[in-house]
């Protein structure tokens, strides 16, 4: 239940960020008209704080919300890498407007305020200077320069919002809320072309309704404009001389009432009032840690499986838990933040409710020191928000669990959190106080033996208690159950190798050649192992061997243990030539000589003596020209027809050496086609059958010289005759 | 495992790069230590030693089984198409089985070439070389045809014809002589088929003659011609130097059909690719302790010697 001290903050907050989003959107004015663009539902944001200090959840809608402010932090402070969230100042203990019931405002904090708050028509002034200086700035046509003076404007509210407010867990809820909804109004600016009297009725959506009447700014009414704002911002500023801020409605007095008229639209309303430690967490509601079930699978379908070009950004990143002992056996506790090759150095992360900055430890992890309420913490997770240059969003997750694993891990000192115990290793197990007996038990049964309790007098979190020098022996069956104490259940060593064969990819085997499935290590203790979820047969060498392991599709190996999955693929059974070499007019590629791309010639080609001469068909009008390639000054020449070439005559039968042949170049007795071929053109009928009857007037010899030949070279003597005829 | 399952993934994947080739020959191919165990990649193709890799790398090219090229930022290679590449014998026909294969294909093969006998030869650091041959060019057309594969007749004559003649018209890209003292000159001696360390100044002095530059993992070829320097590839800068010093060292023996070149001076890829689809067979590698060490490349056609010979401007002895 609201207090009215609490009452008359939220009411200060809420009606310095209305006027914030007048003042923003009086720089922001759109250049057409057009709808309204996306805006934070913010009345999906539930934020439910116990006044008895319970636990609260907190449900964002938006992460973006945040960032993007935080985005504009970077661009005003000029800092691509490191992002600053806004900073708060010194909260007040006071609250200046208890009493005042008439409009509260905010206005733009000053560098030389004092702590205390000026009386509300100061703060009015200082408001008004704000909007005259952004006003100043958004004649300016550089878009960059409204970001920045927006980002003015959001500093100065938060910088006022939290010099009136009590408390400081509280203020970056509110705040947060309230710059989300400057954050989506700006959004929807940008992104959208509204005219400037769409801006008379503010409260466009009913989300925005749900959020101003969230923290009282609107009382119960589905009037879209109970909250008058000017028309023409930058008309009504210059008119005003007397400096009057943009007005507000005021909450009704009574704030019981308030409470019940809002919530109207939206959830669980904001308790202000709460000086709850529980407001630890984040954004978003933090997943509870499951160990991995070690069941078979089934291998998921195609559409279901993640795209391998999908963004790995889109996956939380982890936060692991360190622990080192010092000297005298005090622990010390730190957090790991994964951390990829492209992150900056170091990086601001909204988390625990508050600005923590991520150091880059080695190049795949950021480390921090581990907060106060590291018990707290670890108990019930937490998750990490940053904005990269470029909007790309960071998340990291610390999923909530009452036991943690903690092994040696290379490159690492101390004790990091691993999956599970593994055998032959030492560990510490860190868990509540709570599990202690089942955790004990759980080590005696994998044959951990002189393990020993380290309590919070060592620097263990109070509820907490660690067990060290655990070492595991013996395998344990895992129950599968979902439970944490899986994690304390070492499956038995064994590995799945998946050797030999032809691997054409990184998991792909060739078909015929796939690999061979061989089990190392505790082989006895791997219990059943199956392929494509059959029982496989396990020979005294480890080797695996089930039916249709070799066959095309994707395979599966599993174990208790360990799994393997492998794709037996077929491979290319095409392959084209391309032009590996080109020494001259063709292309040599392998074994065989092709023709030059674009080339309207068969593909197979024809080797004739490098002389000027000519190749004819069997149809009359089929000629090729064999011109020899000076460069190559080789003895033959490789042509490629766009026909059968049945006879290879000199160009010039009539002034050639006459020793030089007529040679039959086809492997048939393809006899002449009185027909012509389609496209033929009178010059090539022309010349097919000049170069018979002059290679015939000639007496060229034919070659091969037999009856056969000799016949064949008669009848096309007798079709060129016939066509020349025609043709003269 | 042997160069067929190279041959195998190298099909399968059609192309890839020098490194993943690499890779594989690690991964598929067995031999014995000493090949394994130099690494050097600037060891001269000429001469013997060769790592294993850089080996069957040699011996895909020869034949024309893949193609090997170097791109912006290394070198890749590309399995060619199957072939068919018939060469004529005394009183035969045969035809080797050149380029991309797998399974699939090789079982298609033995069924169409049925009655026909697909015989298979081992290779040293190759594939097998598949052949069929038969007394009629058609029964070979349609085994091509029935088995996917491009038909080529005379192989070994049609790579030779399509080539140029390998002299100084090869020389077209003028070049200047890299800067630095860490250079190593060495001089190709055209009379002692052997490399001579000279200097850089006899080098800018030269009127003529093929030059060798190493510096770290870098070798140049370089050619001076009429005080010119050129970029060239070894084989040919060594032929075009014999030619300006009318060396001759072809060797051709009509009895065996046997053509021999002194092994420094290995015919360039293409022809060397044509002589060996005569026989299918890599050549015989001959060493001497006081000469020269040789290769012969056996089943050389009269016909196909003398048109690698006048490729080369040698005359045959």
């Amino acid at each position: 239940m609201l207090g009215l001290d609490s009452l008359g903050v939220v009411v200060t907050t809420a009606l310095a960020v209305a006027a914030g989003v007048a003042l923003y959107r009086f720089i922001r004015r759109p250049a057409s008209g057009g709808s309204t663009g996306q805006t934070t539902s913010l009345c999906e944001t539930t934020h439910t704080v116990g006044s008895s200090g319970q636990s609260t959840s907190m449900t964002a809608t938006e992460d973006i919300d945040v960032n993007r402010l935080v985005e504009f932090q970077a661009g005003r402070s000029g800092k691509g890498s490191q992002l600053e969230a806004p900073t708060l100042p010194a909260t007040r203990t006071t609250n200046p407007y208890a009493s005042d019931t008439e409009s509260p405002v905010v206005g733009r904090p000053d560098s030389h305020m004092p702590t205390s708050d000026p009386p509300p028509r100061e703060l009015n002034r200082d408001l008004s200077n704000a909007h005259d200086q952004t006003h100043d700035i958004s004649s300016d046509e550089d878009s960059a320069v409204d970001d920045s003076s927006l980002s003015i404007i959001i500093d100065d509210i938060t910088s006022t919002l939290s010099s009136v407010a009590n408390n400081d867990a509280l203020i970056p809820a509110v705040i947060d809320e309230q710059l989300r909804e400057v954050v989506a109004l700006e959004q929807t600016a940008s992104n959208t072309d509204v005219s400037a009297t769409s801006y008379d009725s503010p409260a466009t959506s009913d989300d925005d309704l749900c959020a101003l009447a969230s923290v009282g700014l609107l009382t119960p009414s589905s009037d879209p404009v109970a909250i008058d704002f000017p028309v023409d911002r930058r008309s009504e500023e210059s008119k005003s001389s007397s400096d009057a801020p943009p007005t507000i409605q005021p909450p009704p007095a009574s704030s019981e009432a308030q409470d019940d008229e809002l919530d109207i639209a939206c959830e669980d309303p904001i308790d202000v009032n709460a000086n709850d430690s529980d407001l630890l967490h984040d954004l978003d509601t933090v997943r509870r840690y499951r160990p991995a079930a070690r069941t078979p699978r089934e291998l998921r379908p195609a559409s279901q499986r993640r795209p391998k070009d999908s963004d790995p950004r889109e996956r939380a990143l982890s936060i692991a838990l360190r622990l080192s002992f010092r000297p005298g056996g005090i622990c010390q506790f730190s957090l790991l933040a994964q951390r990829r090759s492209d992150f900056p150095y170091r990086i601001n992360v909204r988390m625990l409710g508050r600005t923590e900055v991520f150091s880059t430890l080695q190049d795949d992890w950021y480390e921090l020191r581990a907060p106060a309420e590291l018990g707290e913490l670890l108990r019930s997770g937490a998750i990490g928000v940053a904005v990269l240059p470029g909007n790309n969003i960071l998340k990291w997750t610390l999923a909530q669990r009452d036991v943690y694993v903690l092994g040696v891990v290379p490159d690492f000192g101390g004790y990091v959190t691993v999956s599970r115990l593994v055998i032959g290793e030492e560990h510490v197990i860190l868990c509540d106080s709570a599990l202690r007996g089942s955790v004990a038990d759980a080590l005696a049964a994998a044959g951990c033996a002189a393990f020993s309790e380290v309590n919070s007098t060592d620097g263990i979190p109070d509820g907490w208690i660690a067990f060290r020098n655990v070492n595991p022996t013996k395998p344990v069956p895992a129950l599968n159950d979902g439970g944490i104490l899986d994690t304390l259940r070492p499956l038995a060593d064994l590995e799945i190798a998946l050797r030999h064969g032809i691997k054409v990819d990184r998991s792909d085997w060739l078909l015929g050649h796939g690999p061979t499935i061989i089990l190392h290590g505790d082989v006895a203790a791997a219990g059943v192992v199956l392929i494509d979820g059959q029982p496989a047969a396990i020979n005294d060498a480890g080797v695996c061997d089930a039916p249709g392991k070799g066959d095309i599709g994707e395979h599966t190996v599993w174990s208790a243990s360990k799994f393997r999955s492998y794709r037996i693929v077929e491979g290319l059974q095409e392959w084209e030539a391309w032009p590996a070499h080109r020494p001259s007019n063709s292309v040599v590629c392998g074994a065989a000589v092709f023709p030059m791309s674009g080339s309207k010639g068969h593909e197979r080609g024809l080797i004739v003596p490098s002389r000027d001469a000519v190749l004819i068909g069997a149809r009359v009008g089929e000629i090729h020209h064999c011109l020899p390639d000076p460069r190559s000054r080789s003895s033959s020449n490789v042509v490629f027809p766009a026909f059968d070439p049945i006879w290879l005559i000199p160009r010039f039968p009539l002034r050639c050496d006459r020793a030089i042949p007529v040679i039959h170049t086809s492997t048939t007795l393809s006899t002449p086609n009185a027909q012509t071929p389609d496209g033929s053109v009178r010059r090539s009928l022309r010349e097919w059958c000049r170069l018979i009857l002059d290679a015939h007037h000639r007496r060229l010899v034919v070659e091969p010289s037999n009856a056969t030949t000799e016949a064949l070279w008669n009848a096309y003597e007798q079709v060129a005759h016939a066509h020349w005829r025609r043709l003269k | 495992m042997s160069g067929n399952d190279l041959l195998l993934w190298m099909s399968a994947r059609g192309s890839g790069s020098w490194t993943q080739f690499r890779t594989a020959v690690e991964r598929l191919y067995r031999s014995d230590a000493n090949a394994m165990a130099d690494s050097d990649d600037t060891v001269p193709a000429d001469s013997v030693g060769l790592p294993l890799y850089q080996d069957l790398r040699l011996n895909l090219e020869r034949f024309g089984f893949a193609e090997f090229f170097s791109v912006s930022g290394g070198y890749e290679w590309r399995v060619t198409p199957p072939v068919l590449a018939v060469t004529r014998m005394e009183r035969s026909y045969i035809g080797f089985i050149i380029g991309a294969r797998s399974d699939k294909s090789i079982r298609r093969l033995a069924t169409v070439a049925a009655p026909n006998v697909l015989t298979v030869g081992s290779v040293r650091h190759a594939p097998d070389c598949l052949s069929v041959e038969s007394n009629n060019l058609s029964t070979l057309t349609e085994v091509a045809s029935l088995g996917g594969l491009v038909f080529q007749q005379d192989a070994p004559i049609a790579i030779l014809s399509a080539l140029r003649v390998v002299d100084g018209t090869l020389l077209r890209e003028p070049v200047q002589v890299p800067i630095g003292k860490e250079w190593s000159f060495e001089r190709f001696r055209e009379r002692e088929l052997r490399w001579a360390a000279v200097t850089r100044a006899d080098m800018e002095h030269a009127s003529f003659g093929l030059f060798r530059l190493r510096f770290r993992y870098r070798t140049d070829i370089l050619f001076r011609w009429s005080g010119v320097t050129y970029i060239t590839s070894l084989q040919e800068g060594k032929y075009i130097a014999l030619k300006r010093a009318r060396k001759r060292i072809l060797r051709y023996d009509p009895a065996t059909f046997t053509l021999s070149v002194p092994a420094i001076c290995r015919p360039p890829t293409l022809i060397e690719r044509a002589l060996l689809l005569c026989s299918g067979r890599l050549p015989v590698f001959e060493i001497h302790s006081n000469a020269p060490s040789m290769l012969h490349y056996q089943r050389i056609p009269r016909a196909v010697a003398r048109t690698a010979s006048a490729l080369l401007r040698q005359e045959l002895t």
